[in-house]
């Protein structure tokens, strides 16, 4: 008797709830997903000189050997006294008076632009070299060095060169 | 013995008779409930045909979910694509930014209201994920305007959850919920070193980026939901509670 009460009460409560799961699913919804992603473009990239000598001057270019946009600058060398009889110009080249990391007073000569990868500077740098006023008749060096550094982007995408910027190679992460 | 018999009826009738009584509760509740039931059904007759939502990204449709003529026709496209450049993989230079203009398209017949959640995170080369490098160098730029707000709540480092506060009408775009994105340069000052010596005892040292070949991820999931009996509606199918005003815009719950 108390199974069969149990049962007509329990069929009685099923069917009340029942009523009520309609309603609860009978919104309206949707969706839309899309996944995509990147690889990030991160290399080291190798320049070379182009040295070409013209009437006793040096006609120096940079070519970007790498897979990377940089920039580029220009160092110079020869002895002291030969500074009266150099004179180093260039289109879209920039003189600076730096000091290396000895302490030494250098000039510097920054191509302005940025050098894409696979690229040679369209400008040249010109090193002319006056022999002919020379009080000297002994051999002399003039000597190129090229520097590069990768191109970094600042907010509005726009490239430029950090000449100081030191890698961080400590074993830790950026969580 | 009479009585013995009386006795043993009474009680099977009683309870059939609460049993009936609850069985007819039990229908008038079903009665009212299925008024509304059908109420929203009929509703939904004319509603559900048309309700959709699609992801726009720099103005194109790259993903939609719309319910027309009695079916569901839906597309998954890929985002970032535009990155893409000279029939490369994509590649994306760190601190530069891209333009990455992410909205919503109501592409139903129903105002809606709709939310955004993005997902952020990284993999490395071989392409297993990487928890190590914060989502956050992933940098989305978000200028939260014109009616898109933060749920801090239901967001993390690598998920952020973006309502809509506003009706998304029938056909209209959402403003834009962000506007670039880039990677932090940060990511480009980590290098690793290693060093190498040959047989005469010469040590080569050689320093690579850290993250070289990292991949980053990004994944919008747009959800769009009726606005006839919004709060209830909202709260049933993103479970979370909102006020809405009068003019129907809505604002999280604290």
């Amino acid at each position: 008797m108390k199974k069969q009460s149990f049962c007509l009460a329990a069929a009685a409560l099923l069917l009340a709830g029942s009523v009520t799961v309609g309603s609860a699913i009978a919104y309206f919804t949707t969706y839309a997903t899309a996944s995509g992603g990147a690889e990030v473009e991160l290399g080291f990239t190798t320049t070379e000189p182009n040295e070409e000598i013209k009437d006793g001057s040096k006609h120096i270019k940079v070519e970007n050997t790498g897979a990377s946009d940089c920039f580029v600058r220009v160092r110079i060398l020869y002895g002291d006294r030969y500074e009266p009889y150099i004179r180093v110009s260039g289109e879209n080249w920039e003189e600076k008076l730096e000091k290396d990391q000895y302490g030494q007073d250098v000039r510097n000569f920054y191509y302005k632009d940025l050098l894409p990868a696979g690229e040679t500077t369209p400008d040249e740098l010109l090193a002319e070299i006056h022999v002919k006023e020379m009080e000297y008749t002994d051999d002399f060096n003039v000597i190129v060095i090229q520097e590069c550094t990768p191109a970094l982007y600042d907010e509005n995408g726009n490239p430029y060169a950090d000449w100081n910027v030191i890698l961080d190679t400590k074993q830790d992460s950026y969580n | 013995m009479k009585n013995k018999i009386k006795s043993f009826l009474l009680k099977p009738v009683f309870l059939l008779s609460a049993s009936g009584l609850l069985l007819a509760l039990s229908a008038l509740g079903s009665a009212q409930a299925a008024l509304t039931y059908y109420s929203e059904n009929y509703q939904a007759g004319v509603n559900i045909s048309s309700i959709g939502v699609s992801l726009m990204e720099n103005g194109e449709r790259v993903s939609y979910r719309d319910y027309n003529d009695g079916q569901w026709n839906e597309g998954t496209g890929k985002l970032l694509q535009h990155l893409k450049g000279d029939g490369k993989e994509n590649k994306i230079i760190p601190g530069k930014a891209y333009e990455e203009h992410l909205s919503v398209r109501n592409s139903g017949q129903i105002d809606s209201y709709v939310r955004v959640i993005l997902y952020k995170d990284w993999q490395d080369p071989k392409g297993r994920r990487d928890t190590s490098l914060s989502p956050e160098l992933i940098d989305l730029h978000m200028p939260l305007n014109e009616g898109w707000i933060l749920d801090e709540k239901a967001s993390t480092r690598e998920r952020t959850v973006l309502y809509y506060t506003k009706i998304l009408p029938s056909q209209a775009d959402s403003p834009a919920l962000s506007d670039t994105l880039k990677i932090n340069a940060d990511i480009a000052k980590k290098a690793t070193e290693s060093v190498t010596e040959d047989e005469k005892g010469y040590k080569t040292i050689t320093t690579e980026y850290a993250y070289n070949g990292y991949q980053f991820n990004l994944t919008a999931e747009v959800d769009a939901v009726q606005t006839h009996n919004a709060q209830e509606a909202i709260k049933s199918a993103w479970g979370v509670d909102v006020n809405v005003a009068a003019d129907g815009s809505i604002s999280l719950q604290q």
